[in-house]
């Protein structure tokens, strides 16, 4: 059975960077790009003080093993790690680790980049947002189209 | 084979015909619209031929407070995004979750 390339995985507990490294690392690579999505502590003025997380998991992390495919497909990448947290995520925690590998750095960071941008598209995971003041709220990625994703095979268009 | 057998088959054919009437769909809900109808999770008996349209009827009758957000949602059979607009036809045993406008990353 061939070694896995591909680590797409919902976590209950603290992201590990060094395990996303190590799972992609590849002696035929020469670069290896990553991406830590934390919280952040505000909000359009507003204190925040925490992110706590949900997801379907079974469908999360088979559209998660999807935009593997869909890096492969497009930069041929060596290697994959995408690691979601679920649960409450504190100020500077990772809530989402990207790992890829490939043999030069232009596919390993464009590859990175898609990796996130079409996880905040298609996996169905939500974050809800709660404030020092006591409120909340769920939040939206404006990626997410109505009624339904974009096809994972096509990179986004870059976001401002 | 004899009347005898000839009436065991039609029986037999009765039976799957009244069985195949209903289907039972397990439903999913997430986020917000778990919030609104109370419950992560609920079991919704529809007439053979349902399409999603139905179900969400259903969902809106049985979870008043699911109206104030479904237009928003998207869905999933057997985990799978579909569009509400496809209107697919729905199994017996299958999974829909209802999916809000997701927010990972």
């Amino acid at each position: 059975m061939a070694e896995a390339w591909c680590l797409a995985s919902i976590r209950e507990s603290v992201l590990s960077h060094e395990e996303a490294v190590a799972f992609v690392g590849d002696p035929g690579c020469g670069a290896i790009a990553t991406f830590l999505g934390v919280t952040r502590d505000n909000f359009e003025g507003k204190a925040v003080s925490k992110l706590s997380y949900e997801a379907y998991v079974p469908m999360a992390e088979q559209e998660m093993r999807k935009l593997c495919e869909a890096a492969k497909a497009k930069w041929g990448v060596s290697k994959v790690a995408i690691l979601h947290r679920i649960g409450d995520v504190p100020i500077g925690g990772a809530s989402v680790i990207i790992a890829v590998s490939a043999p030069h750095r232009r596919e390993a960071l464009d590859a990175c980049a898609f990796l996130i941008d079409d996880l905040k598209a298609n996996v169905p995971i939500w974050k809800k947002e709660s404030y020092d003041d006591g409120g909340d709220q769920w939040k939206q990625n404006n990626e997410f189209s109505h009624g339904g994703p974009r096809e994972a095979s096509v990179p986004s268009p870059r976001k401002e | 084979p004899g009347p005898g057998q000839l009436l065991c088959f039609r029986r037999e054919e009765m039976a799957a015909a009244s069985e195949a009437a209903t289907l039972r769909v397990r439903v999913l809900l997430f986020a917000s619209a778990k919030e609104l109808a109370g419950t992560g999770e609920c079991e919704v008996e529809l007439p053979e031929g349902s399409r999603s349209s139905d179900l969400r009827r259903a969902l809106e009758t049985r979870f008043l407070l699911l109206r104030e957000c479904i237009h928003d949602t998207a869905i999933a059979v057997n985990q799978q995004y579909v569009a509400w607009d496809d209107d697919p036809l729905l199994s017996d045993r299958d999974e829909v979750a209802v999916i809000p406008p997701i927010s990972g990353g």
